[in-house]
């Protein structure tokens, strides 16, 4: 026995020597991701800054800030959301409810939020970098939280209000606050921005010029007209920006979008390594004939003679119903009989009888579905157009008709491949008739675009519009006072009790 | 004499065959005689056994009038067996047999000679006046004598205490089904298998033992080989020897960390010494899909239907009446045929399979090397599989105290399909018009889209997908191992292996266009081509995944017997392991001819890369210890702590582990001295806590993900924090309690295990449900709640030999009842304390509207204001007039019991064998093509044909509508529910073994021709084509299959 115990501890040392030599080699279990960053090893350098700023941008490519834009129309009067796929079609028969609404409208902007407030926590400590780059960077991302909470607004009122980002669950669940907490913070922001920011024209970071614009909307929704004028006159003056004279088209193909004077933010892509990807073709080839627009927004093109197609002597003619109208009609609507049409056969049948044409490379015709995903058309946030629209609104309510109204939108409706009769200043010489024009300019300059929606709500005449449109099941379109705001996702009030969902929910 | 199980035996990591030993005994070499002897006790005490007969047969030899009687003793594979003990009954005289199997003895005339041998029926032959016999033995197949693979040794299965099932490789092969998962179905009480679907090479199994255990982390048995993780997909059925399941807590507490959910041993193949074999065991067969539904194919009534179905949604009809008509005028007319779809794409598919295997070894060394080649078709076009298997064992007595081996498996899987698979591919089949076929009429091979040129596609059709390219995977699977072992003392072992587990899958994803027509001309009479087959892409997409795993471990073992009574055997071992997992990728576009593959045939316009890689890492001590005590008490400890790299540093290391106590009643002495027809009698009990690391592999680091954005003309390379992050992950553990029963009894003749358990999973880890989406991050991993399975199996055998013919029964039933028992944040009707797991959550379904005057008078529905006669009923169950939320009942996933069984019977050579298995209580949600109509088009179930109408008021079926009208799918409802329970002839198996005296003349040492069927019969209520699938989902999915398998083995 005394020989066997002798034995067996030699061996038991032995295996034991084994062992604690391989446990002593600590590295053996520390093992870090491969593919990613190590948060606590990061934000040291310039290199990470502008790595987590690019990280920020980034969250623009998330569904309705990028290539789900579009869809914003069929919540209106302007198209009809064929396949429901991002449930629009319940706000426009004003049945949404906690459980069918769009939860994405909700998570996406937050998700943008979220990589803000991660990034501005973070910023200042990195000693590397230079204050004015820190504050240029930060007034970069300010501004893209700004839009993600007046985004928030709009849809939803009063939102829960993270100004710095929640580290628990439970410091999460908070009440929310009122729509002018809010929007005060989105000021602040962007006021922020406006100073930081600089005043040159958009290659593809944020401008001065997309700071000041996002305020002059904030005030546009505030109806605070006299601000708004002003703010979009300074864009005008600094002659950083102009009408786009390549094309109307042209502003929503990605080769012409680049270096565009027109342009004053949008999301960017870029084939191969980040293009739209698959959803992206819904818009870009029409796919499925997602997005239909309706009869009604195609009446509201002029004719080539600068009348409206009821007015008398418009020369509208039923049976050849999309002559002589205004150009824009056939670059933003395929219409039956467009010679586009065998290369959209592969697409559903058209439930209203057009598809969306804006967005589309028409150059790559016959569509080849296989080249779709590596699509990058950039999504069109800001551009001039819309300054010249929005400051002719706005002026128009503070002091009524003037020239300088008169030329803004002559701006647009003049510019090549358009060439629209100018402004009919003996008929559209009061505010209310005048009113009344700009908001249909508007209307067809911005189709499909995604902004009919948030237009609507704010003039208040969403529900006058939607019952003038029946959907293709022939129910006619609804909104009622308590859609002006969307309720909360039943998801969202489940995890977060604190919320109160919005009256009439 | 009963020669018990040694401690010895138990430890040993691979099983020694003990006839080896008995070479020893009769070896000249003295030297080694004593060595190995001293190595295995049994060897020894039979040497000693038999050296005091031969002495005795001396002394006896000196008064009797004997004569010299000699031989050679066989098992029944015709292998010589050295080492049987050979006995003349009634005397002490006696030998064994020699290397060869040779015995001589002295015996009188009219004597009776017993045959035995450890793990084989004894034998008694009366002698006459012959002086030669040659005996062959049977192998004992009773649980009785059977050893059965442990966590890193061997044991008696009578002497375990823990509850621990085996299946022999000779049971699993007899289904002819290509993928070693799907074999173990139903051949374990407790294991329950789920094979998903029939397609070749992507057929692969869920396993669940015990209930669901985990709904965080993987709640997926351990699968080791040979002692090391590896896929049982990479191995040829024909190469396994046994499986082992450890499913309690106790058994499995030895593998720790990574045995929450069981774990399953299996053991391949090892040489046997003596004579070289060479077996051959090749089979031939068909496979077909064991049902699909019934769709409407004729023409008309899907165009009328699909019309009317449109204009309850508020749609425009689709077809005109002219469309219809010339359908009508011409009924099963090429031109306007009523094609069904699923009769085209499904087909048969043959299977063929070879395995060659050659074994054999002298005292020093054995092997075992064989190959196997199976090429199964499918039963549609588009895939192929072909899979190669190799493996190699050998080991060798390279020193009187060291046995050195190897073990290599190695595979090669050569897999095509079609670029959409499975559900992705047949609801094409489902979605596709009848009123088209798949190509043109006009005999020119085209293919078609859809019927009428004006008529959008609701989706490809299955040819089309044929012919835009298809998706191919190489996967090369290496799993190498090499040991030594160490006789340091009589009763002390080391045991050291080391492995090396490679996988590389080489997947090509080859798409192109191909011109696509509508089926009917245009108004000229020319066929328009209205697509380009719809592919994904144009060009090719590549990726190769590498993962290398090493593992090491070594093991000490020492058992020894103090007093006569008692027995101890202790183990102590280290085991680590990593693995680093790599892939890469590109992709390009526009390839001048389809038939390039590789990227270099085309330029690099809009190429892509991607790469990535990841790793982990296992560390591990372990111990157990065995004691029992005059053979009747056993006690087994096993403990193991791990280390994982995927915890954080602080709760990096955790402590497993379990007992298990038994008490054999039948070695009492008032049973085994008064209750003879019990053969064994055994009660068990054990409890042990083991631990989940399958959680990801970094869950608790706070991470940032590279990105990009093109502030320009190229991107800016970013990083993005998407997840919140909780660094103080504890380990998920489980804990189990089981107590069970064996018993046999009349010797063989009634045999049954009963084992009841009760499972507990705490701290599990998972993503939190309840963080707000306003915080914008993924949810971090948490321990978020715990769940318990409680659950009964029962196993009842039952053998009986009457004269030639034998017979056996045995029967595998599991129920088990799952129930959340604590959470973090409840998900109302769905995830919620104390009831099981994710029930469906979903209003309750009462019948058809009949009448307007109905839907007036019955409660407010949940889409109320657009309901039409024809469409659901939804139950107010609360009575108060409105049918809201609070309405919706939940109903249970699981299955209320599993059970199988399985008849054998043979007679002569004949042998014959019935499997059947099912599962009952099942639910199932389905949905979209093939369930409801006009999914892209999809024809209506014939069900259909008897809708609600005003004319006939259906109180089953609701009038006809297209998916996703209000009335019907505006809501989840019962109507969405199929009841999934199944019985099925699982597997018939008819064999024939050909008589010994045959096959020496063609010098074969066995052969056996058999016929074997699978899934051949199917009881169900399930309207799908299988009611065998996995989970919810949509209706379409590809078939599960009927085989039908002839083959042959033979051995040389």
């Amino acid at each position: 026995m005394k020989f066997y115990k002798k034995y067996m501890t030699q061996c038991l040392a032995a295996l034991m020597c084994f062992s604690t030599l391989s446990s002593c080699d600590k590295d053996f279990l520390d093992k870090n991701p491969l593919n990613a960053i190590s948060g606590e090893t990061f934000w040291k350098t310039e290199t990470d800054v502008t790595m987590a700023l690019a990280g920020v941008y980034r969250t623009l490519q998330n569904g309705i800030y990028g290539h789900r834009k579009p869809f914003f129309d069929t919540y209106s009067d302007n198209a009809y959301d064929r396949h429901n796929f991002f449930g629009y079609q319940a706000v426009t028969l004003g049945v949404v409810n906690p459980s069918n609404v769009n939860s994405g409208l909700y998570n996406q902007p937050y998700q943008g939020i979220a990589a803000c407030n991660y990034f501005l926590e973070n910023v200042g400590s990195v000693a590397a970098v230079s204050q004015a780059n820190k504050d240029i960077y930060s007034a970069e991302v300010r501004f893209l939280r700004a839009m993600y909470y007046f985004d928030l607004v709009q849809l939803f009122g009063g939102v829960v209000l993270y100004k710095v980002a929640p580290k628990t669950a439970e410091e999460a669940k908070i009440k929310q606050s009122t729509k002018e907490e809010v929007l005060a913070f989105v000021l602040e922001d962007l006021d922020y921005a406006i100073s930081k920011l600089p005043a040159t024209a958009y290659t593809g970071r944020v401008v001065k010029a997309s700071a000041q614009f996002l305020k002059a909307r904030v005030r546009l929704y505030q109806q605070n007209w006299a601000e708004a004028a002003t703010i979009t006159n300074e864009i005008i003056n600094s002659k950083l920006f102009s009408i786009y004279q390549g094309g109307y088209a042209n502003l929503f193909l990605t080769t012409t979008q680049q270096n565009n004077n027109e342009i004053l933010f949008s999301t960017k892509y870029l084939a191969p390594n980040n293009p739209q990807g698959n959803e992206g073709m819904l818009v870009e080839i029409g796919w499925y004939g997602a997005i239909a627009p309706y009869q009604n927004l195609v009446d509201e093109y002029e004719m080539t003679n600068g009348k409206m197609i009821s007015d008398a002597g418009s020369g509208y003619d039923a049976a050849n119903p999309y002559t002589n109208r205004d150009p824009r009609l056939r670059m933003t609507i395929k219409a039956p009989g467009d010679p586009e049409t065998t290369n959209y056969s592969h697409t559903d049948p058209l439930l209203t009888g057009f598809a969306q044409k804006k967005y589309m490379d028409l150059s790559k015709l016959p569509y080849d579905r296989t080249k779709i995903p590596l699509t990058d058309m950039n999504v069109v946030h800001m551009r001039y157009a819309e300054v010249l629209l929005a400051y002719a609104e706005a002026k128009n309510e503070v002091s009524g008709p003037d020239a300088s109204i008169y030329d803004a939108l002559n701006a647009i409706r003049t510019r090549t491949s358009v060439k629209l009769p100018a402004v009919d200043q003996a008929k559209y010489n009061t505010k209310e008739s005048l009113r009344e024009f700009i908001r249909h300019e508007r209307r067809v300059e911005l189709a499909l675009e995604g902004h009919r929606y948030f237009d609507l709500k704010r003039w208040n005449a969403m529900a006058s519009r939607l019952t003038a449109v029946k959907n293709p099941a022939g129910q006619t379109l609804v909104f009622g006072e308590k859609n002006n705001v969307l309720p909360f996702p039943q998801s969202e009030l489940d995890r977060n009790k604190s919320l109160t969902q919005n009256t009439g929910y | 004499m009963a020669i018990h199980s040694t401690p010895f035996e138990r430890s040993t990591g691979t099983p020694l065959p003990q006839k080896r030993v008995m070479y020893a005994t009769q070896d000249s070499n003295k030297q080694e005689f004593s060595t190995l002897t001293r190595r295995l006790r049994i060897g020894f005490r039979v040497s000693v056994l038999a050296l005091v007969m031969l002495l005795a047969g001396m002394v006896q030899g000196a008064f009797a009038q004997n004569r010299q009687i000699s031989g050679t003793v066989f098992d029944a594979s015709g292998v010589p067996l050295p080492g049987t003990s050979v006995k003349v009954k009634g005397t002490v005289t006696g030998t064994i047999s020699d290397v060869n199997g040779k015995y001589s003895v002295q015996a009188a005339n009219n004597a009776t000679l017993v045959f035995s041998y450890i793990g084989y029926i004894s034998q008694e032959v009366l002698t006459d006046n012959r002086s030669v016999y040659d005996v062959t033995l049977q192998a004992d197949a009773s649980a009785l004598s059977e050893v059965v693979v442990v966590g890193y040794g061997t044991q008696k299965k009578v002497n375990l205490s823990g509850s621990v099932a085996t299946v022999s490789g000779v049971e699993l092969t007899q289904r002819p089904v290509p993928n070693m998962q799907n074999l173990l179905q139903g051949r374990v009480a407790g294991l329950d298998i789920i094979q998903s679907t029939g397609e070749p090479g992507r057929d692969d199994a869920s396993f669940q033992l015990r209930g669901f255990g985990s709904f965080g982390a993987s709640s997926a048995p351990l699968v080791l080989v040979d002692g090391v993780i590896a896929s049982i997909k990479n191995l040829s059925p024909q190469d396994i020897e046994s499986v082992t399941v450890l499913k309690d807590a106790a058994s499995a507490s030895i593998y720790g960390a990574r045995a929450a959910n069981g774990v399953i041993l299996i053991t391949t193949k090892k040489g046997k010494a003596g004579k070289t074999q060479i077996e051959y065991n090749g089979s031939m067969g068909v496979s077909e899909a064991t049902k699909y539904p019934e769709l409407i194919t004729n023409s008309a009534t899907y165009m009328e239907m699909y019309n009317s179905a449109r204009l309850r949604s508020g749609q425009p009809a689709l077809y005109t009446q002219a469309q219809i008509d010339l359908y009508k005028n011409n009924p099963n007319s090429d031109k306007y045929p009523n094609f069904n779809w699923l009769d085209h794409v499904l087909g048969k598919g043959p299977i063929q399979n070879h395995h060659i295997g050659f074994s054999g070894g002298n005292e020093q060394t054995i092997y075992n090397a064989s190959f196997n080649y199976l090429d199964q078709q499918s039963i549609t076009k588009g895939y192929k599989y072909k899979r190669y298997n190799g493996l190699i064992d050998f080991s060798s007595q390279v020193h009187k105290r060291v046995r050195v081996g190897t073990n290599i498996n190695l595979s090669f899987q050569d897999a095509k399909a079609p670029w959409l698979t499975n559900d992705n591919l047949l609801l094409l089949a489902y979605a596709s018009a009848p009123t088209m076929m798949p190509f043109l009429p006009d005999g020119s091979g085209r293919a078609t889209n859809r019927d009428f040129t004006t008529n959008g596609t609701g989706n490809r059709s299955v040819e089309e997908v044929y012919a835009t390219g298809g998706q191919f995977t190489k996967t090369y699977n290496v799993n190498a191992q090499a040991f030594a072992e160490v006789s340091i003392l009589k009763n002390l072992k080391w045991m050291s292996k080391g492995a090396i587990t490679y996988f590389d899958e080489q997947y090509k994803n080859r798409q192109y266009p191909s011109q696509s027509f509508a089926y009917q001309p245009d108004a000229s009479g020319n066929y328009v081509q209205v697509a380009n087959g719809n592919p994904d892409f144009n060009g090719l997409r590549q990726n190769e995944t590498r993962a290398i795993t090493k593992t090491f471990f070594s093991t000490l073992n020492y058992s020894t017997q103090f007093g006569t009574d008692h027995n101890l055997n202790l183990l102590a071992g280290y085991e680590q392991q990593n693995n680093f997992t790599e892939n890469v990728g590109g992709a390009r576009y526009d390839f001048p001819t389809t038939s390039i593959m590789v990227l270099d045939g085309s330029g690099p316009t809009n190429q892509t890369t991607n790469g990535g890689a990841s790793e982990w890492a296992l560390q591990s001590l372990f111990g157990r210890a065995n004691y029992d005590f005059k053979n009747k008490y056993f006690l087994e400890g096993n403990i193991r702590y791990d280390g994982t790299s995927r915890v954080g540093i602080d709760n990096r290391w955790g402590i497993f582990g379990g007992g298990s106590g038994a008490w054999k009643l039948s070695e009492e002495s008032f049973i085994k001295n008064n209750v003879s027809w019990i053969d064994n009698l055994k009660l068990r009990a054990s409890y042990g806590t083991l631990g989940n690391q399958e959680i990801g592999n970094y869950p608790y680091q706070d991470v940032l993900n590279l990105t990009a954005y093109p502030w320009s003309s190229s991107l800016t390379t970013g990083a993005q924090l998407t997840r919140l992050v909780t660094k103080d992950l504890r380990w998920e553990k489980t804990s189990m309690l089981d107590f069970g029963l064996d018993v046999d009894l009349f010797k063989g003749l009634f045999g049954a295990t009963i084992d009841w358990y009760k499972r507990d999973t705490r701290d599990i880890l998972t993503q939190r449900q309840d963080l707000p989406n306003s915080v914008g991050l993924t949810a971090p991993i948490v321990n978020a709640g715990a769940m318990q399975n409680t659950g009964i199996e029962l196993e009842l055998r039952h053998n009986k030999t009457i004269n030639e013919f034998n017979y056996g029964v045995g029967v595998l039933f599991h129920r088990y009842r799952n129930k959340v028992t604590n959470l973090l944040a409840e998900t109302l009707g769905t995830i919620e304390i104390g009831q099981p797991y994710n029930n469906f959550f979903m209003y309750e379904w009462a019948g058809i509207f009949q009448s307007q005057d109905e839907i007036n008078s019955s409660p407010k529905q949940p889409n109320s204001g657009t309901l039409k006669p024809g469409d659901l009923k939804i139950r107010d169950l609360d009575g108060n007039g409105t049918v809201g939320p609070e309405d919706r009942v939940r109903i249970s996933r699981f299955p209320s019991y599993n059970y199988s069984f399985n008849l054998n019977a043979g007679w002569k050579g004949f042998n014959l064998t019935a499997f059947f298995q099912g599962v009952q209580g099942i639910k199932t949600q389905v949905s979209g093509w093939g369930y409801e109509p006009f999914q892209q088009g999809s024809a209506p179930p014939l069900r259909f044909l008897n809708a609600w109408s005003p004319t006939n008021p259906s109180t089953t079926v609701p009038a006809v509508y297209q998916v996703g009208y209000p009335g019907v799918s505006g809501y989840t409802s019962t109507y969405f529910l199929q009841d999934a329970s199944y019985l099925r002839l699982k597997n018939l198996y008819l064999s024939y073994t050909f008589n010994q005296d045959i096959l020496s003349k063609v010098g074969a040492k066995g052969l056996i021709v058999y016929f074997s069927g699978d899934n051949l019969i199917t009881w169900t209520k399930y309207e799908g084509n299988d009611p065998e699938r996995a989970g919810s989902g949509r209706f379409a999915q590809f078939p599960q299959l009927k085989i039908f398998t002839g083959g042959l083995n033979i051995k040389f």
